[in-house]
């Protein structure tokens, strides 16, 4: 160790000491007023998931490999399983790289999904017992791409909840792979070594299924074809000398609906850091009568735009965009195989702006015809990533909207269901007690918490994890450019908290079943993020919701869909 | 990393642990490393006790993770530079603690490295973190690792006369 190293690692360990001693930092805590709550509610999480019996089970520390893959790190080649015990039955799932997943007798269904974006990649595997049909375990893992120099995603992993265990490991062979092994077995019934998985991995979806035959057990091809990850399609004729534009999707868990998602990114090979402009994902197809869910600008390119016509699933032949110069496009949209979701890409100039956008059937027949969009105003495009040292200063500055609306506007909040508060609030009850929602700040960062009150005759506890929606909730990606809904149920109707980014001055929220509001964003407190919400009464309800800024232009565009109500108990 | 047990490992039973144990064993060092990081006291505590928030909500999935605390760290990270995206930072006058400090030079030579470096520098000086367990904790390749460690302490070096 040289003496530069030595210098660092004193200095470092006594600067950290420094730094929580009163005496010496007092100057700069002054501003910390309400930290105290925050570590409160970090011991009411901690508390709620030793309520749920939810227990890790911590494997001995070993190389990061997993179990019995000590070849240096080349790619295995076989997978055994014990031959004392039991083998489990297998199902798959295949992704861009593989997910395998085993399950047992115990076990009804077991399916792994996973979708990529521009900042992240997720799998989730989701286990359900056979007898009761009660959900056993979810586990969720994202960002996997940075493996770069890694053949196997560092270690196995081991998940229990006293009726099943969840053990795997995750294989990422290459950057864009999206590789997983899960295998789930019940407690104690059987060991299952995963040894080598390299005759899957890198495999097609075909390739895999042939593989999982091989191993003679049982395979649901059924399960096979509907829990199969599609994309990125490489039919999709949209792309220009800097933009690709990108579509995945996959079957959601309850076979009638696909995860579709999009997104743009630099010509090449697909990448964390290639990601351009907007991406976004939605459930397909949706219980809706309309043609558009959203258009507009997508990435800013030299003297123009690429402008993206974000379509339903209801079929549409051609669709035209005729811009204020006279500029006509008319392209056929790229639909989805499995869901019939529809997109179409092309590059605008400037000069188009404003433009209209019809789509037309077969016949030729208009269908429909988007709101005429304008562009042009000055920098419709938001630049989320700073400069320097990391902690990039923001003049953006959330300027009062002077310009009417051509739709009602709501109250922000709707009367007796979100309390909101500035300051740190005592939660407030609703609907005898059951439900609740406080709002304040830290910091002077907004902050909402919504849940469930169980008072159950011993300390009135929080039981929902509907907390801090104010939040970015999303760790991987910036949030410059969503808006995250988040369905909230609260009595027998619910509410959905959308997330602007924090230039947004309000957010248009369309029915699919009829109406359009426009919602101001409230909570601003110095650029910091804002929520808007709505009031929601059945299950099903679903619709889009676009954010515009000071200048009405769009920022993002989402997807929201109310999927259940909480039921409390009692 | 340091690893988190509550019984002696023997390298055969496996240890139960829950998010309460990771929580005591690992906030304050993980503040302490995010303060010298961002060098700001207070986003520091909110962004540690927003991440450890968003750990204990996910706990079923997080505390599967080799090292949960490189997640906790990314997150923290990530939302300490969101706080300074929408907010010009307050610089603070910190000379009276450096002025206490054994070493004064080497913190204000550490705290004057750009961002990035300053991460690394911090995850492998104080946190004691191998080049491999920065990479997955702070979600970067391998190689950006290196390559930062080796431009900080290349600037280190010259910004403290050659000490190496």
């Amino acid at each position: 160790m040289n003496k530069l190293e030595d210098r660092l690692r004193t200095e470092l360990t006594a600067e950290a000491e420094a730094w929580q001693d009163p005496s010496l930092v007092a100057a700069t805590t002054l501003r910390r007023t309400k930290h105290g709550f925050a570590a409160a509610l970090i011991g009411a999480a901690a508390v709620i998931v030793l309520i749920g019996g939810v227990a890790l089970l911590v494997r001995p520390a070993g190389d990061g490999q997993p179990p019995g893959s000590g070849n240096n790190g080349a790619p295995p080649t076989t997978m055994a399983i014990s031959d004392a015990e039991p083998a489990p039955e297998w199902g798959a799932l295949v992704d861009e790289g593989l997910a395998l997943i085993g399950w047992t007798p115990g076990v009804s269904s077991a399916y792994a999904t996973s979708g990529a974006s521009r900042d992240k990649k997720t799998v989730t595997a989701v286990v359900r017992s056979a007898d009761t049909e009660q959900l056993l375990l979810t586990v969720s893992y994202e960002s996997f791409e940075d493996l770069e120099e890694a053949e196997s995603w560092p270690g196995e992993m081991a998940l229990e909840n006293g009726e099943a265990t969840l053990f795997g490991a995750l294989y990422s062979t290459t950057e864009s792979d999206l590789p997983a092994l899960f295998l789930v077995k019940p407690v104690g019934a059987i060991v299952v070594r995963v040894e080598d998985a390299t005759a899957a991995a890198g495999t097609t979806a075909e390739s895999l299924r042939t593989f999982i035959e091989y191993l003679g057990s049982s395979v649901d091809t059924a399960g096979l074809a509907d829990s199969t990850f599609d994309g990125p399609f490489e039919a999709i004729p949209f792309s220009g000398e800097t933009w690709q534009f990108s579509v995945s999707e996959g079957a959601n868990p309850s076979r009638e609906t696909y995860k579709v998602c999009y997104s743009f990114f630099a010509p090449g090979e697909m990448t964390e850091t290639s990601g351009l402009g907007r991406s976004g994902c939605g459930d397909w197809p949706g219980d809706t009568d309309q043609y558009f869910v959203s258009l507009g600008p997508a990435i800013e390119i030299e003297g123009g735009v690429v402008f993206l016509v974000d379509l339903t699933s209801n079929p549409v032949a051609k669709v035209r965009i005729v811009g204020s110069d006279d500029h006509v496009i008319e392209v056929a949209p790229f639909r989805s195989p499995g869901s019939g979701k529809q997109f179409a890409v092309v590059e605008l100039p400037h000069r188009s702006a404003p433009v209209t956008v019809e789509v037309l059937d077969e016949a030729g027949t208009v269908l429909d015809t988007g709101i005429p969009l304008d562009w042009s105003a000055e920098d419709p495009f938001i630049v989320p990533e700073g400069a320097g040292d990391g902690r990039p200063p923001s003049d953006e500055v959330v300027a009062e909207d002077t310009t009417e609306s051509t739709v009602p506007v709501l109250a922000p909040l709707e009367a007796g269901i979100l309390q909101y508060d500035m300051d740190p609030a005592p939660y407030e009850a609703l609907t005898g007690g059951a439900l609740f929602l406080g709002g304040g700040s830290s910091q002077e960062t907004p902050w909402a918490i919504i849940g469930r009150v169980i008072d159950d005759g011993d300390k009135p506890r929080l039981a929902c994890t509907g907390v801090r929606p104010l939040m970015n909730e999303d760790v991987c990606s910036p949030i410059d450019r969503s808006i995250w809904p988040v369905v909230y149920p609260v009595g027998d109707a619910g509410i959905v908290v959308f997330r602007p980014t924090q230039d947004a001055v309000s957010i248009i929220v369309t029915f699919d079943d009829g109406g359009v509001v426009e919602i101001p964003v409230v909570g601003v407190t110095e650029g910091y993020p804002a929520i808007a919400v709505i009031s929601v009464d059945r299950v099903g309800q679903a619709g889009s919701a676009t954010s515009i800024n000071a200048d009405r232009e769009m920022i993002d565009t989402v997807r929201w869909e109310v999927t259940g109500f909480f039921e409390p108990k009692g | 990393m340091q690893r988190l047990e509550t019984e002696p490992d023997t390298g055969e039973t496996p240890v139960v642990i829950g998010f309460d144990g990771f929580y005591r064993t690992y906030r304050d060092r993980l503040y302490r490393a995010l303060v010298m990081t961002i060098r700001d006291a207070d986003v520091a505590s909110e962004a540690i006790d927003e991440a450890m928030a968003r750990a204990a909500e996910r706990w079923t999935s997080i505390g599967t993770y080799d090292a949960p605390e490189g997640w906790v760290y990314r997150v923290a990270l990530n939302w300490a530079r969101s706080v300074f995206r929408r907010k010009r930072p307050v610089l603070h006058p910190p000379e009276l603690m450096w002025d206490a400090l054994p070493d004064p030079d080497v913190t204000r030579a550490v705290a004057a490295l750009p961002y990035k470096l300053r991460v690394v520098v911090v995850a492998r000086y104080y946190l004691d973190w191998t080049n491999p367990e920065i990479a997955t904790g702070l979600d970067i390749p391998l190689g950006t690792v290196k390559s930062r460690i080796h431009r900080a302490l290349a600037q280190l070096e010259t910004d403290l006369g050659g000490s190496r």
